[in-house]
């Protein structure tokens, strides 16, 4: 699949511009990636104008913060829900699909950092939930805390495609979903449900055992527990996709999976594709290269950044 | 029937739309912002000295539409002030619904808020361009006017940062190149101390604010002057202007006022403090750009190489016109590449040999001089209109001003141009 990405998701949010624009390698702004030219997409006020406000210098980037755990709640095998407590005003900008946070046990150092999906953000209480998998060695090390974590956000770029979401209204849309990979896509679901869309759900529950989106949203569910990668559960899919009139496809789960799913849709100009996000993100502001992907001509770009498109 | 696609709808797209039309192409017209004549709805000085022979050559030509509307709209009609005569100010609040339904009625297909943002192209061929909601627009022959002003990072690079002119680009998204996106490099124009780019040169001050004086002599005669003292004189900004025919010592040493539907100010910017000091300014406050009093749009940073028949090097079917292809100033100006651009996108779709205008028409020689010249490193510090500076100097050398119609219509019945651009081709 050849990639495409130019849009970076935090452009004219209140951490633009960043770090990438004064060390001149701005996703965005041709001239604060070197160039002598104006040659962007970004439709909003400049973020070179931006720069030369701040005299040029970047934002102030996200601050870490301790905050506490109101609940952990086991569920399946080996997943925990954690109920935080956070500023309301970073609740707030939690609530956008695709949003996630770094967490960490407060007593580590900082590459213990793990970007963890938000499932449920209150505004009004300063409360978010976050669903971990335990696997490695990241999320072992907060498998047995239960006071407070270490967190820094808020970040947005867990989904791609949420342009073509936030354009999608009084439609149908078929979320998929496997796993922990359910957590993303609850606020996706919400946000589909808020625009009038009519939302059907396929779910694999996979190894995390349990249908976490039932809990959080009442879209209706098709099938809570399919096996994406079984032939039944791709008959299931290619069924639903004859039968419905969809609009939008939401992935949720690992690049295998996008890739397995996205084979079987043979029409896949027909609809707007959104994926979960799954590049190893280690930093989250586009500087440590970790989550680097690269385009057709072998440009890199950063996909904790960047929205990438897959053609 | 030939697919044109026309990019950017000020003055020269709408000229290029109308003369497409008329032979006989299929035209699209896709304009970034709500409003068509782009900065044509800030401007309003026609036919002032050399201007006024160009509109007739072009009238004659057959493309007489828009100077019909320019003429219609007029609120003054053949009034004199510093260095120019015989100019027409038209109503900046009249005019674009006029045009808009020009083209509505002739068929164009416009297409509002569609931004432009890149091209698709086989070898030298351009087969479609692209949407900034990746919409994909093909299209037979391709017509670049998307001008050559900001956008912002542009005017702040070589300006006082994004002024809020007319073109509103935070609004509707950045000018985008693309004749330079279909790999042909931009020229940009410089200043006399070589900075890139220059000011646009008039800010337009609400008339409502102005003294009733002041409103009283704008509307009766269309102008209005009012001496400086020597030290408010600022000599630096004539320099730095895009319209060096008003580049004049008497700009520097009055404030000059076209009335325009707003007043137009004859100077780049103007700081509001100084300006509310003067008689009748008390209660000033601008109109375009809304911040006036600290700078103004950027131009000339983005000019496509082409030949005299408006055909873009290296691409095989885009042509451009208006400040795209060359350091032109000016509404006329626009026009006059604009409707050759149109008429040859037809020409051009068919495999007929390009329209190229002869260089005893004025109209004809700018195009060619302005190419010229645009190769010396001196020319590029240079503006080329037909309203003022070396230009209408040339042209008064070279007899090719005349207020003499009947003369420019044996002219050009004699050349076997007259009414060419309302030949159907297809």
């Amino acid at each position: 699949m050849a990639i495409e990405g130019d849009r970076c998701i935090d452009a004219g949010s209140e951490y633009c511009p960043c770090y990438l624009a004064e060390m001149n390698n701005c996703i965005t702004c041709t001239r604060l990636k070197g160039k002598e030219y104006c040659d962007c997409t970004w439709r909003g006020v400049c973020i070179y104008q931006e720069y030369y406000f701040l005299n040029n210098k970047k934002r102030d980037i996200r601050q870490y913060q301790e905050v506490s755990i109101i609940e952990r709640e086991f569920i399946g095998k080996n997943a925990i829900i954690f109920t935080l407590k956070v500023p309301q005003s970073l609740a707030r900008q939690l609530k956008q699909p695709g949003s996630y946070i770094f967490i960490r046990n407060s007593r580590l150092e900082q590459f213990f950092d793990m970007p963890i999906s938000i499932m449920y953000a209150d505004h009004t209480e300063g409360v978010i939930k976050i669903a971990v998998e335990i696997h490695g060695v990241k999320t072992q090390s907060i498998k047995n805390v239960e006071d407070t974590l270490l967190i820094k956000g808020p970040y947005w770029n867990g989904i791609f495609g949420i342009e073509e979401m936030k354009k999608t209204k009084n439609a149908s849309c078929l979320v998929l979903a496997r796993g922990i990979a359910q957590a993303p896509a609850v606020l996706a679901v919400k946000y589909l449900m808020k625009n009038k869309n009519d939302v059907k759900l396929l779910i694999d529950r996979s190894t995390t055992q349990y249908n976490l989106i039932q809990d959080y949203c009442n879209a209706e569910i098709l099938n809570d527990n399919c096996d994406f990668y079984s032939k039944e559960g791709k008959e299931l899919l290619r069924h639903y996709l004859n039968i419905g009139n969809y609009e939008l496809i939401f992935i949720g789960g690992s690049d295998y999976l996008h890739q397995n799913l996205l084979e079987l849709i043979s029409d896949k100009d027909k609809y707007r594709i959104v994926l979960t996000n799954n590049k190893e993100i280690c930093c989250g502001e586009g500087v440590c290269g970790a989550c680097t992907v690269y385009d057709a001509d072998g440009i890199p770009i950063r996909s904790c950044k960047t929205q990438i498109k897959h053609q | 029937m030939a697919k044109i696609v026309i990019v950017g709808g000020g003055w020269a797209g709408c000229a290029a739309a109308i003369a497409a039309k008329k032979a006989g192409g299929d035209v699209f017209l896709y304009e970034r912002t709500d409003m068509l004549l782009g900065l044509g709805n800030v401007g309003g000085i026609m036919r002032n000295n050399g201007r006024y022979t160009a509109a007739e050559e072009t009238i004659l030509l057959g493309a007489n539409e828009l100077f019909e509307i320019t003429d219609k709209c007029a609120r003054h009609k053949n009034i004199e002030f510093p260095g120019h005569q015989h100019a027409s100010l038209y109503d900046v609040t009249k005019i674009e619904p006029e045009v808009r339904r020009l083209l509505e009625k002739i068929g164009v297909n416009v297409f509002f808020q569609h931004r432009v943002v890149d091209v698709m192209k086989t070898e030298q061929k351009i087969t479609a361009i692209k949407l900034h909601d990746d919409q994909v627009i093909e299209g037979d022959i391709f017509i670049e006017t998307t001008g050559s002003t900001g956008p912002m990072g542009n005017c702040l690079k070589y300006g006082n940062g994004c002024s809020m002119c007319i073109l509103r680009c935070p609004s509707f998204g950045p000018r985008v190149s693309l004749s330079q996106k279909a790999g042909v490099e931009d020229i940009l124009g410089q200043r006399a101390n070589g900075s890139y780019g220059a000011f646009s040169g008039s800010c337009k001050l609400n008339k409502d604010s102005l003294s009733e004086e002041i409103v009283k002599e704008l509307n009766e005669t269309g102008v209005y002057i009012l001496p400086l003292a020597k030290e408010e004189i600022n000599w630096g900004k004539l320099d730095m202007k895009v319209c060096q025919q008003y580049a004049l010592k008497e700009y520097a040493e009055n404030i000059i006022l076209l009335d325009t539907g707003h007043a137009k100010l004859m100077a780049p910017f103007y700081p509001l403090d100084k300006l509310r000091k003067l008689k009748g300014f008390e209660n000033a406050r601008y109109e375009d750009p809304y911040a006036g009093g600290m700078g103004n749009s950027i131009r000339y940073l983005s000019i496509a190489p082409r030949n005299n028949r408006m055909k873009v090097d290296s691409v095989d079917n885009l042509l451009c016109a208006g400040e795209k292809s060359g350091l032109f100033v000016g509404h006329t100006e626009a026009i006059v590449t604009g409707s050759l651009a149109g008429h040859n996108s037809v020409r051009l779709s068919l495999g007929m040999p390009l329209l190229e205008l002869p260089r005893n028409l004025s109209t004809g020689d700018l195009i060619a001089y302005a190419n010229e010249e645009i190769l010396k490193e001196e020319g590029l510090k240079n503006r080329y209109t037909f309203a003022g500076s070396d230009y209408f100097k040339r042209m008064k050398k070279l007899n090719l001003y005349t207020t003499d119609t009947e003369a420019l219509k044996k002219k050009i019945e004699r050349l076997n141009l007259l009414n060419i651009y309302n030949e159907k081709l297809i």
